[in-house]
């Protein structure tokens, strides 16, 4: 862990450490900050002061604990859908690239289908249908994701079967499934990570949209995207409710963005196992 | 040409049919009976099945299918249940300032995309490129709902300068393009400098500057074109990336857009009104690609052979 944060390039370390510092005011901040859900009407729409550091909102409650607490949903958002992508994705891809004929043909034809529609769109559909609610809204964002990993998957994995360890695994009769698991898999290993880490960057915007939107979460929860739909009605009064919680979310995908471009141009110069990154 | 055009044509045919059938399936899938719906929510069990006999829902689901494509293609795509009016007229109302949103804002994109990437591909390891790349990065990294709202609050409320909402006259779409442009402009005008830098180091390039021809020359006959293939076709994914910021800026500015009418539907459930909305908003960007994929085997032969 420690050997790969050394080698990645100084873009990519400004990256973890962003990502270290959300993390830590994610798990830690609300021991120390006020209650993100306190109001105080009294001490509504204030500016900044030395009792709450970005002010309050419209109903008194502290900015920072609120932002700080929404970096927990736009993490969990995130990488929850990316994980889901990418386990679904990852396993149509390999499935049909490793096995071939019409299989392929037809779950690539239809993936590229997939990939000409707005994510926006996809989400849209799964939460008119599935209703609200935030494990809705990780499918929702997550479904967008299929598609992407399922195609890396696919032509890395085609290029992969014809080499000479995967015949040799055959020859000595190793089953389908296994050369899936323990050869194939692990040589797609470096792509997916760089995918997959700027995929949670996506993801991240895709779901703040949504929440942006007044679909998916409820208003209630202190989630960036719909902080900021809250606060665009006070935009006349109160500027720092349309400006921190956006500003969150740029750190948020800037760190994540910074971590995938430096993973991507250390393993690409990596030579060795692994395919070729684009 | 002409054979590649069919091919696309019959690819496109296809995804619209499945588009259909996805979007005829989310109706079954939706929570309530449509035929509940429509006979109101106190009426008895022999009305709403009477009901279901009339809307066809006891047909198998074939029928039912080919029932619905017929109406579709006759350009019917029922009443909404909020307003009562046939869905087709409200979505042709809303649809041109959505389009003239996404094309106009994707075009700009493009072009100023590809001036930006070569700028910086000339300028490689200098300063226009190092600005170029930490633009880019924050470009991709903003989202465009809070460059619209920063828009606002610096030449609306601030400045004074130009409108918060839409009268509908030219002013009035400066802020929303403006909102659009810098996350397709971030990706185009990074892709159109790393195959700019890929180009500029090929050999024919080599042999044509050291034939003696300009540096300008080539620049634009040689490299151009090869740099423009991969910009135009992602530029049918940047389309349908830029749709979601699309809706959000048709809410911030309250620009009546066939986006913002989805997101209003699903939120009173007027499922007609989603139907439809899907379906011709797919169509759009199916259609789209289909441009897209025209445009690029109009620039680049090899592409039509394959």
């Amino acid at each position: 862990m420690l050997s790969v944060l050394k080698k990645l390039p100084l873009s990519g370390k400004i990256g973890v450490g962003i990502l270290t510092v959300l993390l830590m005011a994610a798990i830690f901040g609300p021991m120390v900050l006020h209650d993100p859900y306190a109001q105080n009407l009294i001490h509504s729409l204030e500016g900044p002061s030395a009792e709450h550091w970005l002010g309050t909102d419209q109903i008194g409650r502290d900015l920072l604990s609120r932002i700080v607490v929404g970096a927990r949903y736009s993490l969990l958002i995130g990488i929850g859908a990316t994980l889901f992508g990418a386990v679904i994705g990852v396993a149509i891809g390999v499935f049909s690239g490793y096995f071939g004929g019409w299989l392929e043909m037809a779950m690539m034809r239809l993936m590229e289908m997939l990939m000409v529609f707005p994510g926006i769109l996809i989400a849209l559909m799964v939460i008119a249908v599935a209703g609200d609610g935030l494990v809705n809204v990780i499918v929702a964002v997550g479904l967008r994701a299929v598609p992407i990993f399922a195609r890396l998957a696919q032509t890395s994995t085609h290029t992969i079967r014809e080499r000479e360890y995967i015949l040799a695994a055959k020859a000595v009769g190793a089953s389908g499934f296994r050369i899936l698991y323990s050869h194939v898999l692990p040589a797609l290993f470096n792509s997916l990570v760089v995918l997959a880490a700027l995929q949670v960057a996506t993801s991240i915007l895709v779901g703040a949209t949504l929440s942006f939107l007044g679909v998916g979460i409820s208003p209630e929860m202190p989630e960036w995207g719909s902080m900021l739909n809250t606060g665009r009605r006070y935009i006349f009064q109160h500027w720092p409710l349309v400006v921190f919680p956006g500003l969150a979310i740029m750190i948020t995908v800037l760190g994540i963005n910074l971590l995938g471009d430096g993973l991507r141009a250390m393993l690409s110069k990596q030579h060795g196992r692994g395919v070729v990154l684009k | 040409m002409l054979s590649f055009l069919v091919r696309k044509f019959f690819q496109v045919a296809l995804t619209l049919l499945l588009i259909s059938v996805v979007v005829f399936f989310m109706l079954r899938f939706m929570p309530g009976d449509p035929a509940q719906v429509l006979a109101g929510q106190d009426a008895n069990e022999e009305l709403v099945e009477a009901m279901r006999d009339r809307m066809g829902l006891n047909d198998p689901v074939a029928v039912q299918y080919l029932t619905y494509l017929k109406l579709v293609l006759k350009g019917d795509l029922g009443n909404s249940i909020r307003s009562h009016q046939p869905v087709i007229d409200e979505i042709m109302a809303r649809l041109p300032t959505t389009l003239l949103l996404g094309f106009s804002s994707i075009g700009i994109a493009l072009v100023l995309g590809l001036i930006i990437g070569i700028w910086a591909a000339v300028n490689v390891g200098r300063w226009p490129d190092y600005m170029v790349l930490l633009g880019a990065l924050f470009g991709v990294s903003a989202p465009s709902f809070w460059t619209g709202l920063l828009l606002i609050l610096v030449f609306s409320v601030y400045l004074g300068w130009l409108p918060v909402v839409a009268t509908g006259d030219f002013q009035s779409y400066i802020l929303p393009v403006a909102t659009l442009v810098p996350l397709s402009l971030a990706v185009f005008s990074r892709l159109a400098r790393s195959t700019m830098l890929d180009v500029l180091s090929e050999d024919y390039v080599r042999t044509a500057l050291s034939k003696g021809v300009s540096g300008r020359v080539v620049l634009y006959r040689h490299c151009l074109r090869n740099a423009l293939i991969p910009v135009v076709t992602i530029a049918g994914m940047e389309l349908a990336r830029l749709f979601g910021g699309v809706i959000a800026v048709e809410t911030i500015f309250a620009l009546p857009g066939a986006g913002r009418a989805l997101v209003d539907a699903i939120m009173t459930r007027d499922f007609p009104m989603i139907q439809g909305l899907v379906l011709v908003l797919a169509f759009v960007f199916a259609l789209s690609n289909l441009l897209v994929d025209v445009l690029n085997g109009i620039i680049d032969p090899r592409i039509r052979r394959r």
